[in-house]
């Protein structure tokens, strides 16, 4: 009577371990590629958000991309322009240097209101847009500093500026890795550009004026 | 007497290695039910899941000020009225699967937009604070986490009311596997703070009635321990949970010095019927002051009335939806299939008729009144703004199943009887398909939506969880894992009589 239980228990769990076997082997997920929700980030959260992730390593590196369907650039004067980022989309996107980890975070007005504590003295970034009038698509590397962030939800100005003599735009070419040819500004033109993503050097989250 | 040692340490450790086999059982089975619907499929999620968001006060992306005073900041894809941005996006459409949750944008999924929908009182606050620990930016894995924290909950509970009832452990065991099927299944692993209710509820009647009848002063010490821990994590977690408390402890109490008696003869001694009606006092009192619809002349003068509908209807169907029918799981948009309540029907008859004949009187007259408790406070549910829905009384239904099984164990144990082998297998199998059975359709209707039909819950489905075995293994794990665990519940429960 006991070698008929320990016969049927073994049967039972060959059969169970086999259809499971099956079951997974032929089940194509469709949420797998999804990406999960995070919430709602602000710029001063961003420490914090990654500082739970980084347990041996000393720092985190971030991306920050924004996109917008059409923007203005004109020059104002002292080698200073004015970026004017319209349709823009009301989430970007946030990765982790070194991984795929990305979260979106909001702008809702206030996402700005530290960008100059995090990038003190501006923030390399490059312009990856279509130009409207050449209908060429090219990348603008510039300085961004100081966004207005009471433009609206869906509306930005940043003040922009070219790089200097001494700076360069090459490690930020490197982690990107843009498709298109670079091109510049130009001082005392205005130009209109349409699909754009505006790529923003990463900043550290060693940076202890975040998340204070 | 060597020999008689080493039998006796082979029981023991067979019988432990059965129970740490149901043990496991039960959990996998309440693990896959916790698996088997997305989150907010829960009876009210709305309400409940921001209550637990907001319920450690403001805190940033989960809960911020808003400019009312009467309302507050709550992710967008936890408001109910948000449509198709919110993780409700099937709610009320068994036909179209959870899938639309795949497709929350970026907005849904970060904007905090502003709510009057989320507890201010102190009702289910312990619930929902505990809750608000897990909370985190991922929603899903939040929730997830918590189903999880309900399960170990109703195990670290309900084990103190299994430990003391020593030799009836089995007994009870079987009422619960009986019992649980299939709204039980389905409100445990949920973030609804009936999880709490009725785990609290009947872990309290149970220990009561173990306290009275156990001879041994360990299980008594753990009937208290139990009842105490039961009472505290219960404490205000449902607005009618002193009354269902005053009902099962009162259930617990009579049964238990009914069952105390039998143990001695299979009479009882009459002279203690005026200790036993001096102990249910209290609660008898108690719930006739708090129930003002039970008075008699209020039930006739509610018939007379005109709502002998609601009298027709509603307490029927509350019943019924213990056994999968009529009321659903407790969310609108899902019912099992109407063949799980033949199922579960077919099956509770044959547990309360093989039971029966060894219920003493007394243990039939409480149960009675349990039972039409059951009929009765439906009625005065509806008539309150709050409506009915099975999970309501659902920890009257369990104390009465058990308290009737624990006293039949008694009696059975005296005439040393056994259970035909045509009536466990009518229940074992009956009991077995129907969880099986809801099981399915629980994830069918998930995956898939229930326009769709077919044994196999991996082909077409549109929604699942991004991580974990697929829907067909889930289905056959928990399938297999509560039938194993009322396998050996059923085994134990006769064998033990026929060594006895």
């Amino acid at each position: 009577m006991k070698r008929i239980w320990v016969a049927s228990a073994i049967s039972l769990v060959a059969v169970i371990s086999g259809a499971i076997f099956w079951a997974e082997k032929n089940f194509d997920n469709p949420t797998s590629q999804t990406q999960t929700s995070v919430g709602y980030w602000r710029v001063s959260d961003i420490k914090k958000l990654f500082d739970g992730q980084q347990k041996n390593s000393s720092s985190s590196e971030i991306k920050i991309s924004l996109t917008a369907g059409v923007v203005g650039i004109d020059y104002t004067v002292n080698g200073i322009f004015q970026m004017f980022m319209s349709d823009l989309s009301s989430f970007s996107t946030l990765t982790k240097v070194g991984s795929d980890e990305q979260m979106y975070f909001s702008h809702q007005g206030d996402l700005f209101d530290r960008w100059d504590d995090i990038y003190v003295g501006g923030s390399k970034a490059l312009i990856v847009a279509t130009n409207a009038d050449s209908g060429k698509s090219e990348v603008y590397p510039v300085v961004v500093y100081t966004p207005d962030f009471d433009s609206g939800t869906s509306e930005l100005v940043f003040f922009v500026r070219l790089l200097r003599d001494d700076e360069s735009a090459e490690k930020l070419i490197n982690l990107y890795q843009p498709k298109f040819p670079l091109a510049n500004l130009k001082y005392e033109e205005s130009i209109n550009l349409v699909s754009v993503e505006l790529w923003v050097e990463p900043f550290s989250t060693d940076n202890d004026q975040l998340g204070s | 007497m060597q020999s008689r040692v080493s039998e006796f340490r082979i029981k023991k450790l067979k019988s432990l290695v059965l129970g740490l086999l149901v043990v496991l059982g039960a959990m996998i089975t309440l693990g896959s039910w916790a698996l088997s619907s997305p989150p907010g499929s829960g009876p009210d999620d709305e309400y409940h899941l921001s209550s637990i968001w907001c319920s450690r006060g403001y805190r940033m992306q989960f809960c911020e000020k808003s400019t009312s005073i009467y309302e507050a900041k709550i992710p967008l894809q936890l408001h109910r009225n948000g449509g198709p941005r919110t993780i409700f996006c099937y709610a009320g459409d068994s036909k179209i699967s959870a899938s639309c949750i795949r497709g929350l944008d970026a907005e849904a999924v970060t904007k905090l937009e502003s709510s009057k929908r989320f507890n201010t009182s102190t009702i289910a606050s312990n619930f929902y604070k505990t809750n608000g620990f897990f909370v985190s930016p991922n929603v899903n894995g939040s929730i997830l986490t918590m189903r999880f924290l309900q399960i170990l909950i109703f195990f670290a509970l309900i084990s103190f009311a299994i430990y003391s009832s020593a030799e009836r452990k089995w007994a009870v065991l079987l009422a619960l596997f009986v019992g649980m099927v299939p709204v039980g299944l389905f409100i445990i692993p949920s973030t609804n703070p009936s999880s709490w209710a009725i785990v609290g509820v009947v872990s309290a009647g149970i220990c009561v009635m173990n306290f009275f009848i156990s001879s041994k002063r360990s299980h008594r010490v753990i009937a208290v321990i139990g009842f105490l821990m039961a009472v505290l994590l219960t404490r205000n977690v449902r607005a009618d949970i002193n009354i269902m408390l005053a009902i099962c402890v009162t259930l617990g109490l009579v049964s238990g010095f009914a069952i105390r008696e039998t143990d001695r003869s299979l009479k009882f001694d009459r002279a203690k019927l005026p200790k036993l009606a001096f102990l249910v006092a209290p609660g008898l009192l108690y719930i006739h002051l708090k129930v003002f619809s039970l008075y008699p002349w209020s039930v006739i003068n509610f018939i007379l009335g005109g709502s002998f509908f609601s009298f027709s209807n509603d307490s029927p169907q509350a019943f019924l939806g213990f056994l999968g029918g009529s009321i659903q799981l407790g969310s609108a948009d899902f019912a099992p299939t109407p063949v799980v309540l033949i199922l579960m029907s077919v099956g509770f008859v044959t547990f309360i008729v093989i039971t029966a004949k060894f219920v003493p009187l007394k243990v039939k007259i409480s149960s009675g009144f349990g039972a039409s408790l059951l009929f009765f406070l439906p009625y005065n549910f509806s008539l309150g703004a709050i409506g009915m829905a099975s999970r309501y009384i659902m920890a009257i239904y369990l104390v009465s199943l058990a308290t009737f099984s624990a006293s039949a164990f008694t009696s059975r144990r005296l005439t040393n009887f056994k259970f035909s082998k045509s009536s466990l297998l009518t229940i074992f199998l009956t009991i077995s398909l129907g969880q099986s059975l809801s099981l399915h359709q629980s994830i069918r209707r998930y995956v898939t939506g229930t326009n769709i039909s077919g044994w196999n819950l991996n082909k077409g489905a549109q929604w699942w969880w991004t991580h974990g075995p697929s829907p067909l293994s889930i289905w056959m794990i928990g399938s297999v894992a509560f039938s194993t665990a009322l396998f050996i519940v059923l085994l134990v429960t006769n064998s033990d009589r026929a060594a006895a």
